[in-house]
């Protein structure tokens, strides 16, 4: 038996971001952040990203949003949240007392939008980075245009990039025939992370009424069955771009984590699972540590990108 | 009521057996660290080593009570999917995770002396929580309307006599009490009842609760309804169990029913 010699070194640069470990929160499965401060440890998160922001609130979709599936969930929620003054005047306090780097979700239906929701994000003391949600596939005129079209995906960054000076994640969706392109358009627009899938458009059937589940009809699936897709496009990804890149999609294990750095993913972000059980993050990082020390393995950086092909 | 902030705990099944078709009694042995809950309140039960179904599962507490080491929370449920026919399978001793209790409660006046209880099916399980934790020094007088499919489906009835002043069933087969629906019999009374002395509690099927808010609509009856919807955080995050509700404006607001809810005030949703 080798000597346990501590607690391996779990910290990860992640462009412009210094992170005590890869493991982040996935917007919209974390609310606020406070909601969970009961079954986490706030302060030991990589990061924690906030539910996805607009200009003004958004009341969301009517109900049902949400519908079990194998190995996962749909949603429609329909983006329903505060609105962004809201956020910074209400929400973001608690927050600061927290040593957690808080990242923001950003969407609009407008490059406008996004601009004044990342200014007014911008003038905010304590939020650490933009995450642009270029991808919710649930809102008609919705993320999706931007995220499905590579001229539109480079433009919002751009246009964001131009007036914020936060460090910029940009969200990519998985309904694109080639997401790989998307991303290389994304990275030349001046996004400094990308964190990939956000949910898989899908569709559930309630077969004695034959009618949808949803009232939305369609919605965003999540949860472990995505994982295998989630994987293989930051596997694609990663062999396009230079920037980091963030792994989201079923990640439930410590195990399911290790796999996306394997990959070459630097961090990743646990949305679902939050659902499945409220203390899933502390599990996870702790199972994530263990792995490290019980493979001999220093540092989780020396396991970042080490798949061999 | 001072709300009390969730937990999340380990707890092995006691007893998980079936009283009546399709409908099972679950106890489960919680550590004394749990927090009472209050009428009306939920939990969130999840087999912890199972993945399907994948999310955790809202449930009323049916009874609650505290030992010398440990607390018993009854649940009753029946079969209506996935998740609660694979919880029927599950043995004594098998332990869930249990996330709890959540929610908002039911609001007792104390100036309102007839607390009329309504409960369609398995909507029996919060009300008679609700009658067994009432504050005797109030001097509350108890109607209960208990209202099922069929005689077989009714459960619970022995234990609600206890605290119940009166107990009234109907059947929609006719086959024990009142034939036709709970609401049908409880329309019968209503005329007994002074609306500045009476509180309705009700728990049951969508449908049923919506014509309920029908009956009362004009009386100014005071009256709060537990009501349900998918969710899959249980503790206000996802957002996905929305309720729309009338906002001060008229305007439809999205609640959440496992925050702002379950239980409300009946004139304050606004039902399809």
């Amino acid at each position: 038996m080798a000597e346990r010699t501590g607690k391996p070194n779990m910290a990860v640069d992640l462009g412009p971001l210094r992170l005590k470990n890869p493991l982040m929160t996935a917007s919209g499965t974390f609310g606020y952040g406070m909601e969970y401060a009961g079954f986490v440890d706030l302060s030991r998160l990589g990061a924690l990203i906030v539910k996805g922001l607009s200009l003004e609130p958004r009341a969301g979709n009517p109900p049902p949003r949400i519908m079990e599936t194998t190995g996962g969930m749909l949603n429609a929620i329909g983006l329903e949240n505060v609105g962004v003054k809201a956020f910074i005047a209400e929400k973001l306090p608690p927050l600061r007392a927290i040593d957690v780097p808080v990242i923001a979700n950003i969407f609009g239906e407008t490059v406008e939008e996004y601009q004044r929701t990342a200014e007014l994000l911008g003038r905010a003391q304590g939020i650490s980075a933009l995450e642009l949600n270029i991808s919710c596939p649930n809102v008609k005129k919705g993320g999706l245009a931007f995220g499905a079209d590579p001229d539109l995906a480079a433009e919002v960054t751009a246009k964001v990039r131009a007036v914020s000076s936060l460090p910029l994640i940009v969200k990519l969706t998985p309904n694109v025939t080639d997401i790989a392109e998307i991303a290389q358009n994304v990275e030349a627009a001046g996004a400094d992370i990308l964190s990939l899938i956000n949910t898989i458009t899908g569709m559930s059937v309630d077969l004695e009424r034959r009618a949808p589940h949803l009232k939305n009809i369609t919605g965003g699936l999540s949860g472990p069955a995505i994982k295998p897709v989630a994987l293989r496009m930051v596997w694609q990804v990663l062999k396009r771009v230079s920037i980091p890149v963030i792994g989201i999609g079923g990640i439930a294990t410590a195990k399911d984590a290790l796999e996306f750095l394997v990959v070459g993913a630097r961090a990743v972000e646990v949305g679902t699972a939050n659902f499945v059980n409220p203390s899933a993050t502390m599990e996870i990082l702790a199972g994530m540590e263990d792995y490290l020390i019980s493979h001999h393995i220093p540092a989780i950086c020396d396991l970042i990108g080490t798949l061999k092909e | 009521m001072t709300p009390v902030e969730p937990v999340l705990v380990n707890s092995p099944i006691i007893v998980n057996r079936e009283i009546a078709p399709e409908q099972f009694l679950l106890s489960l042995r919680l550590p004394s660290s749990f927090p009472t809950p209050a009428p009306g309140q939920f939990v969130m039960l999840k087999a912890s080593d199972c993945e399907t179904p994948l999310l955790p599962r809202p449930f009323s507490v049916y009874a609650f009570n505290r030992k010398r080491n440990h607390s018993v929370m009854e649940i009753i449920y029946r079969i209506a999917g996935q998740g609660t026919r694979r919880l029927s399978s599950l043995p004594s001793g098998l332990t869930l995770r249990v996330m709890g209790p959540q929610g908002q409660g039911f609001t007792i006046s104390p100036d309102r002396k007839n607390m009329i209880l309504i409960a369609g099916g398995i909507g029996l399980a919060p009300l008679s929580f609700l009658a067994e934790k009432r504050d005797s020094a109030l001097f509350h007088r108890i109607t209960f309307y208990a209202g099922a499919k069929t005689a077989s489906a009714l459960v619970g009835l022995q234990r609600l006599e206890e605290f119940c002043s009166d107990l009234k069933i109907s059947t929609d087969d006719g086959s024990r009490g009142f034939p036709g629906t709970v609401n049908k019999l409880f329309r019968r009374d209503i005329a007994r009842y002074k609306p500045e002395d009476t509180a309705v509690y009700a728990c049951g099927p969508a449908p049923m609760l919506k014509e309920l808010a029908e009956i009362l609509l004009k009386r100014g009856i005071f009256c709060q309804v537990s009501t349900e919807e998918r969710m899959a955080c249980g503790l206000g995050a996802c957002l996905g169990c929305a309720l729309p509700t009338r906002g001060r404006d008229g305007c439809i607001a999205y609640k959440r029913v496992c925050k702002e809810g379950p239980v409300f005030n009946i004139d304050e949703i606004a039902w399809k």
